[in-house]
Formats: structure tokens, C-alpha cells, sequence
């Protein structure tokens, strides 16, 4: 065991457990004990969510918050690899907070009922990070907008088919005085019959798990600071065709562009 | 000019690609690819809004286009 400075409530880094982790001069201690002193929202625990969750938990995340209002469904387990048969009609967060105190007993997870309007304010202030598992348009675009009111770093990710998309945003204002959200991309909800969620449309596991994987990648390198991770991007898979594409999000860049 | 549609933009349009003949066409700006995609496929206005990316950066309707340009239709999602 290790014991850091850092903050006195949270138990020692397991030296064992993270040695390849902190072997690496990407992480190291200081990395290490940095993933542990960061709070994460977790909102949504499907598909999404509870992958990022676990994978966040793995790192050495020392607090996770778990938020979803829905229980297991037999149809649910194509995808959400975390949950069992057994666990049918069992609330997704309480199934998932045991889950990972078994695989994690050095962390801090706790359970919130689903993330709404009159809520949303008073839950998403206490965070370092919020992740979007959600399923639906309207509960990612008030995710967007308290996380840009209180400048919380957002991790968005979505999925449509075998397409997905996710992003980290910032938050902070870029060189045009604002910040770059969900709404710079669409700065319109969507109607909800225009876009099916997973139930409409359909998906598959790998799609879900990967953007579910890259989500909790992006908020680890961007809380250990790494090159770029700042920069607020856009990744797309069309994993059909196995094409990724990245689009850079900044305005001030198009901007740059038009002036030259 | 070639455009490249995703997902639920490709279902609308009913290909991965779209081709705008410019010499039919006028056609110089991001905001003229999508008054010409929506007269087209009106559906697409049921999105209420889909980002266009111009050579792998998010573009607003304002910015030039040129034939070799790689543009993409981006339409929101909401699985997860």
C-alpha cells in the first residue's frame, strides 16, 4: 500500500492492483492518485454507462456515482454484459454499486435515482466528471446544458446501430468566449421520433462496449492531462464498414480558416 | 461535389454518399449543401439539426466549400 497526502478520506493506493499502472510515466503515483481523488457521475447504467463505470473503476477512480431509474431486462444482457439473468427486475444502479464494490471494495460508489430537470443542478455540482449513458435526446441535452452551466467536463457518447459517436467537452470557453457543447453540433434537440433510441433502432454489444470504453478512456486522459485531450473532438465509428473518423470541434479553428 | 452522410442522414438519403452535380447546382457554401440536402429529403428536417463537417472539422454554414472539400452530414443519436 501506498499512502499519498493528497486526501486523508480516501484509503491508500493498492500498489499490486495498479503496478502496471503505475509503472507507466503516463500515470505513475501522482497520475494514480490523482484517478482516485476524482468524483464521476455516471448517468444511464445501460449499455453505455455501466461498461464506462467498470472501466472507470478499474483505473483506480476513487468515487463513482451510479444514476438510472430502470430495472434489468432479460433483453438488456446482449449488451449489458454486467448484468445476469438473476438480476431481472432488479434495479440497474443497486445490482451495479454491489458489482463493483465485489470487484472494487476501495471505492466510493453511490446511487441517485434518475437525473431530471429538478434535480439535475443540485446532483451534477458535486462532480469532477459527468458521463452520458443515456438513452434519449432530451436526457442528454440537460446533461449538456447544467454541465456547461457549471463548466463540468462532460463525456458524451451515443449510438445508432453499428454507428457511434462520443466526445469529452471541456466546458472551459474557447477564443470565441463560449464553450464547445453538444449544442455546438446540434444546437437543437432532435425530435425524439426523428432518432430511435437503442430499442428503436437496435444495436449490438461490441458497438456499445467500444464507445462505452472509449468514454472512460477520454475522461482518463483528460483528468492526467494528456497531449490533446483537451481539445474537444468528436470521434465517429461506422463499425460495419470499420471506418473511424475524427472531427475537430474547436469554432476558433473554422474561424482561423475563414479569415485566412 | 461528393457528400458523406451517417447514420440515421444515410438512412434518410438511402446511400453512404451524395453527389451534387455543381455545374447543375450552385453550390459554395456549407449552408447550401443543407438547403439543397433538405429540399431534397425534406425528412432530414425532422432532425431539427445535424452538423456538417468540412476535411474532418465541424464547419458553421458561412464557410466556402471547394470541389476537392470532404464534407460529412453528421445527425444527432440517442442510443446507449
Amino acid at each position: 500500500m501506498i499512502h499519498t497526502n493528497h486526501h486523508s478520506d480516501f484509503l491508500p493506493i493498492d500498489a499490486d492492483r495498479f503496478a502496471h499502472q503505475l509503472w507507466m510515466p503516463d500515470i505513475g503515483l501522482d497520475g494514480q492518485t490523482t484517478l482516485r481523488d476524482t468524483r464521476v457521475l455516471v448517468v444511464g447504467c445501460g449499455a453505455l454507462g455501466s461498461i464506462a463505470a467498470w472501466y472507470l473503476a478499474a483505473s483506480g477512480i476513487g468515487t463513482l456515482a451510479l444514476s438510472d431509474g430502470d430495472t434489468v431486462a432479460i433483453h438488456n444482457l446482449h449488451r449489458q454484459v454486467l448484468y445476469r439473468p438473476d438480476d431481472c427486475g432488479v434495479k440497474k444502479t443497486q445490482v451495479l454499486r454491489n458489482r463493483l464494490k465485489e470487484f472494487a471494495p476501495f471505492i466510493t460508489v453511490n446511487e441517485y435515482s434518475a437525473i431530471i430537470a429538478d434535480n439535475a443542478d443540485m446532483i451534477l455540482r458535486d462532480f469532477d466528471y459527468v458521463v452520458d449513458g443515456t438513452d434519449n435526446s432530451a436526457a442528454k441535452f440537460l446533461l449538456n446544458d447544467v454541465c456547461a452551466k457549471y463548466t463540468i467536463p462532460l463525456v458524451y457518447g451515443s449510438v445508432y446501430r453499428l454507428e457511434g459517436q462520443c466526445a469529452l467537452f471541456p466546458m472551459h470557453s474557447n477564443n470565441v468566449g463560449h464553450p464547445t457543447t453538444l449544442r455546438t453540433l446540434f444546437p437543437q434537440e432532435p425530435n425524439a421520433d426523428a432518432i430511435s433510441d437503442c430499442a428503436g433502432s437496435g444495436t449490438l454489444g461490441t458497438v456499445t462496449s467500444m464507445i462505452a470504453l472509449w468514454q472512460a478512456h477520454l475522461l482518463i486522459a483528460h483528468r492526467l492531462r494528456w497531449q490533446g485531450a483537451d481539445v474537444p473532438r468528436l470521434f465517429l465509428w461506422d463499425m460495419k464498414t470499420m471506418q473511424q473518423t475524427s472531427i475537430a470541434l474547436e469554432q476558433e479553428s473554422v474561424y482561423t480558416e475563414k479569415i485566412i | 461535389m461528393t457528400i458523406h452522410l451517417f447514420a440515421v442522414a444515410r438512412d434518410i438519403v438511402g446511400s453512404s454518399v451524395y453527389t451534387i452535380d455543381t455545374k447543375q447546382v450552385p453550390c459554395c457554401t456549407v449552408g447550401d449543401v443543407r438547403r439543397i440536402l433538405c429540399k431534397e429529403f425534406p425528412e432530414l428536417l425532422t432532425l431539427r439539426s445535424f452538423a456538417v463537417a468540412v476535411n474532418q472539422r465541424l464547419a458553421d454554414d458561412t464557410v466556402v466549400l471547394t470541389p476537392h472539400d470532404e464534407v460529412a452530414i453528421i445527425p444527432p443519436m440517442s442510443g446507449g
